[in-house]
């Protein structure tokens, strides 16, 4: 008897340990290799905005354009999601016939669902096309003229995150008590005015989504890569090409063999992004269950 | 002598597939406490929320008949939401909005309106909160949101809330039921005073309440008026065996 | 009045913003089937043949094709023998120690952005080995997929009625025989929802196979040897001169929208809700 109950328990105790080293191993080989460059160059692979790989001798890699590219997409992204999720929560739930509801349902169940190449692609090839037709590259000092640009990436990545924002707001507005919706009706308000005193209630799991997608943004690849224009520019303008942390690592796997200090420089740049997506969508997790917590909210 | 302040003609609703109200006729004079009296699932917050339109925020809900408030006719009438923005409503559990303050609860129907700003505004939250018995609790701290007052404290904020607005009509679903025996004593009281300058509606179960607050109610069972009329008449008998023998008549249908 | 126009501007507003999702959703989808279409409708020949050369016939994607089946082949049945133990110890373990750790890594995985796997698994794997390689990719995509599986099984673990625990623990057998031989049983629609989470990403990632998997797109030369995915081979094909590769590119696309489609519609209709 007791033999077979150890077998199991030995069983889910070894895949579960298992899992935990691989999530050493990620920390653990992303600081080791990343020693390298950090050893030599410090605080100035954060600060410094030259990157220059080389041969020979070990290059200097800095990444503080790409950072500033990080924070533009990962802003922009998050504040085109988060209004967009606000807003058409607000449509679906005050104003919007019933089909429509269940229309943009489904719409938003299919985007969930699509890779975020498809995403990228699409940018690529419809919406990059629209920017540069609509000359806002010649609003910005170093406009883009592909229409690849910041605010491209930023568009396509809010697009993509919208689904996920929508369902976290959704969820919260659907689970204020309907007392408060009967509330409101007996006092006269307004569609928008009782938006605008339900909104107040969820402002806790609109942080947490706010929160949550910025976490993603900061993460994308894919869809900055294809987007984004991949210039080592300061993007202070969002019409404007750029490189983001995530594609300017995607951008140099080939020359990983090439290049001797390079492996270092990047693991170096994935550890800040794993740094920043964890501390993001941690918070923004721990805002979630904490408005579950105190209830009235969810 | 001015139009009832409810008349109801026939009304009838659906959920559904479900019936709550079987044609049901009632006339609420102006200036009295009417109450709705009936055991559970006889159909009165059903009839509360068709008064002021309410039932239709439920799923399936479809109404039938004449509802006239304050003379208008609620269902048809375009002037239905403005007769409908001088009627006030009170719930069962109280549910003041927890994230406002409690300036803000009160303010918020007569910011809606565009009733009052500023000084007035402030004059006007304090008249409601007086008349709720409740200002002399919370003069000092209006700030302060309202989930920090107690379940009696929060009631008497729902009714300053409601009367804010400064209602013709004040409909009442079940006021008390949810309070302990001392806070419930102060919101009759409250009831009593405000009747003598809007009419209330008072849905409860307890007969004796409505014997204390109420001059006129109708008795409800299964959806449908058993009798309307003064309270003492439509409670002759005791309460218990009236619904013993509504209970008994309709098992053996 | 006023409030009125200002309740009808807002109801404008916030339509205009449903209905730009529901354009993008639509525009996105319609693109790749209207240019995808023609590419797939060439039947065998594109499930079949590689790329054709650049400027040349389009071709096919047919070892992208086998690299994405074998990779997310390989990645499911990974991410679920280790998830599903894994989640079952969140579910049933929660206080301990263990579990606690657990489910710091699992978090911490789950908010890995993919391109780090991919990194990390380039580092410990690809340089070793010399070449990067369809393991390589699938070992990625199974570290990516991981802690989606671990937390659907620790979800529909969690959300066994107390009344069935208690039945199934009230027989009296050991604490992991009932766990095993009962809720797991009880929860098989959550055990398979949470395989098909996996494999939906594995699927759908681009970044975790981008320095693992090879640029190999007119052959497929086995497990250990550089090879693509689907999403590999659009992510190049994009932005490429070649109008044939372009075209190539789209024919993909559809292709993984189908297949993501299907898996996710699959899911739906096990869980209820899809778990994004």
């Amino acid at each position: 008897m007791r033999r077979s109950i150890d077998v199991i328990y030995l069983g889910i105790a070894t895949a579960t340990a298992i899992v935990i080293a691989i999530a050493a191993a990620i920390v653990l080989a992303l600081s080791i290799e990343s020693s390298g460059v950090l050893a030599r160059e410090g605080l100035g692979f954060v600060l410094s905005p030259r990157w220059s790989p080389s041969e020979e001798r070990y290059g200097f890699y800095g990444v503080a354009l790409p950072l500033v590219g990080t924070l533009a997409v990962g802003v922009q992204a998050t504040a085109i999601a988060v209004a967009l999720s606000v807003a058409a929560v607000v449509y679906l739930h005050e104003y919007a016939p019933r089909r429509v509801r269940e229309a943009i349902g489904i719409a938003m169940f299919a985007m969930a669902a699509l890779p975020t190449v498809v995403f990228g692609m699409w940018g690529l090839s419809a919406v990059a096309p629209l920017v540069r037709e609509a000359g806002l590259g010649s609003l910005c000092a170093r406009g883009s003229p592909t229409g690849q640009s910041v605010f491209t990436a930023a568009l396509v990545v809010g697009l993509m995150l919208t689904p996920y924002a929508s369902s976290v707001v959704s969820a919260a507005y659907d689970a204020v008590p309907f007392t408060y919706v009967e509330a409101l009706h007996s006092l006269g308000a307004m569609g928008f005015e009782r938006a605008r005193v339900l909104l107040g209630m969820v402002k806790r799991s609109i942080a947490a989504a706010a929160l949550l997608s910025f976490g993603r943004a900061v993460g994308e690849t894919t869809i900055v890569a294809l987007t984004i224009g991949s210039a080592f520019n300061l993007p202070l303008c969002p019409f404007e090409p750029a490189h983001t942390v995530s594609s300017l690592i995607a951008s140099q796997y080939g020359n990983a063999f090439l290049y001797p200090g390079l492996t270092s420089a990047l693991s170096a740049a994935a550890l800040l992004l794993l740094a920043a997506s964890a501390a993001t969508t941690a918070l923004g997790a721990r805002i979630a269950r904490a408005a579950v917590a105190r209830g009235g909210e969810a | 002598m001015r139009e009832p302040a409810v008349r109801t003609r026939e009304l009838s609703v659906w959920y559904g597939q479900s019936q709550a109200l079987h044609g049901v006729s009632i006339t609420v004079p102006r200036g009295t406490v009417y109450a709705v009296l009936g055991p559970s699932g006889c159909g009165k917050s059903t009839l509360l929320r068709a008064i002021n339109k309410l039932v239709l925020l439920r799923e399936g809900a479809r109404v039938e008949g004449l509802v006239e408030v304050l003379g208008v006719d609620v269902y048809r009438d375009h002037s239905a939401e403005e007769a409908l923005s001088r009627v006030g409503m009170v719930f069962q559990t109280p549910n003041p909005f927890p994230h406002l303050s409690i300036y803000d609860n009160v303010a918020i129907g007569p910011r809606l309106r565009g009733m009052a700003k500023g000084r007035e505004l402030d004059k006007l939250v304090r008249w409601a909160l007086e008349k709720a018995a409740l200002w002399d609790e919370v003069k000092d701290r209006l700030k302060s949101p309202a989930s920090s007052l107690s379940g009696g404290q929060q009631q008497r904020l729902c009714i300053a809330r409601a009367l804010a607005t400064m209602p013709e009509l004040l409909l009442m679903d079940e006021p008390t039921a949810n309070l302990d025996p001392v806070n419930a004593a102060k919101i009759e009281e409250l009831i009593k005073e405000l009747s003598r300058e809007v009419t209330i509606i008072l849905v409860t179960h307890d007969a004796e309440q409505a014997k204390r607050l109420a001059s006129m109610g109708v008795l409800l069972f299964m959806g449908r008026v058993v009798s309307e009329g003064p309270i003492s008449s439509i409670l002759s008998r005791s309460y218990s065996s009236i619904i013993q023998s509504l209970v008994a008549s309709a098992r053996r249908q | 009045m006023r409030r009125r126009l200002v309740d009808y501007a807002v109801h404008l507003a916030t339509a205009a913003s449903a209905l730009a999702i529901l354009g993008a959703a639509s525009h996105i989808l319609l693109s790749a089937l209207v240019e995808g279409l023609p590419v797939l409708l060439q039947g065998a020949s594109f499930l079949l043949n590689p790329p054709g050369p650049p400027g040349g016939e389009v071709g096919g994607v047919g070892p992208s094709l086998a690299g994405t089946l074998v990779t997310v082949a390989i990645a499911t049945i990974a991410s679920a023998a280790l998830g599903i133990p894994a989640g079952v110890m969140l579910s049933e373990a929660r206080g301990s120690l263990l579990a606690r750790v657990a489910e710091r890594a699992v978090e911490l995985i789950a908010e890995s952005p993919s391109i780090v796997v991919g990194l990390v698994v380039f580092t410990l794997l690809v340089v070793p080995m010399r070449t990067p390689s369809a393991l390589a990719a699938a070992v990625s995509l199974s570290v990516v997929a991981l802690p989606y599986v671990a937390a659907q099984v620790r979800e529909s673990l969690a959300a066994i009625p107390l009344v069935y625990r208690e039945a199934a623990f009230s027989l009296g057998l050991q604490k992991w025989k009932t766990v095993f031989l009962l809720l797991i049983p009880m929860n098989a629609r959550g055990v398979a929802t949470a395989i098909l989470l996996g494999s939906m990403r594995a699927l759908g990632e681009t970044a975790p196979v981008l320095f693992t998997a090879g640029a190999a797109f007119q052959a497929f030369y086995g497990i250990d040897k550089p090879s693509s995915t689907l999403s590999l081979l659009i992510f190049f094909f994009a932005g490429t001169p070649y109008e044939n590769w372009r075209r190539l590119a789209w024919g993909a696309v559809l292709l993984l929208v189908l297949l993501s489609m299907l898996l996710a519609s699959l899911t739906r209709r096990l869980a209820g809700r899809v778990r994004m």
